[in-house]
């Protein structure tokens, strides 16, 4: 009887790690990347090298839309300092995605990543979410969601980062 | 030991039967929208509000946490 309920609690532990296995998200795993609108379709292999800024946001998200203006901003700022900035929507439809793009101008990559596979590897916490990559393909910064004050707070890390 | 058996497996069970989700943040689209919101209409909302503080002589108690993006 012990034996048995022994036995049955450790099939249940060993089954229940194998469902809750993630991927490792501290360094970026090779994923495809889908553009929008003039964007190529490419992936972060490579985008290995550069630096990366990686934002996940929706068209439904309004701090996301305060966001684009301070990515666009980063993009320029960076722009001689091998420093991509990749914005990635989570809208269930490209239409979504681009209706948004089309009244918020972008100067930085944009993809979309509809049923969240990305997002998931990324265990994004909440929207918008941003990662800071560095050219090994390590995550070295995350944020999560955008105040006014992000904006201060990200520059300087980033400044910080790329002269280490 | 028949019985434990028994109420194991019926726990287990009950557990994957369970309707309870984790909805993830990219997914809470649907949760933004403006029909989703408790008060989708807030002159109405605001409306109703004077009626009922005007018939019950008092102010508060209404409005509710939920919905919405979760954004930030």
């Amino acid at each position: 009887m012990k034996k048995m309920l022994k036995n049955i609690s450790t099939a249940i532990l060993v089954f229940s790690s194998v469902l809750t296995t993630t991927v490792n998200a501290e360094t970026v795993k090779n994923m495809p990347l889908t553009g929008l609108i003039e964007t190529p379709n490419t992936s972060f292999n490579e985008l290995k090298g550069k630096w990366l800024y990686v934002d996940f946001w929706a068209s439904w998200c309004g701090p996301c839309k305060k966001s684009f203006p301070f990515m666009n901003a980063l993009q320029t700022t960076f722009k001689n300092e091998n420093f991509k900035v990749i914005a990635i929507s989570v809208d269930d439809t490209k239409a979504a995605a681009e209706k948004f793009l089309k009244y918020n101008e972008t100067n930085f990559w944009v993809f979309h990543d509809p049923k969240g596979i990305l997002a998931e590897q990324f265990q994004v916490p909440g929207m918008p979410s941003s990662y800071l990559i560095n050219p090994e393909g390590e995550i070295v910064h995350k944020h999560k969601g955008f105040t006014e004050a992000s904006g201060n707070e990200l520059m300087s890390v980033i400044q910080a980062e790329l002269k280490k | 030991m028949l019985n434990n058996i028994k109420i194991i497996l019926f726990c287990l069970i009950a557990f994957s039967l369970s309707a309870c989700t984790n909805v993830q943040p990219w997914e809470k689209g649907n949760l933004a929208k403006k029909e989703m919101a408790w008060s989708p209409d807030a002159m109405q909302a605001a409306m109703n509000s004077q009626v009922y503080a005007s018939k019950e002589s008092s102010r508060g108690g209404n409005g509710s946490a939920g919905g919405g993006c979760g954004c930030n």
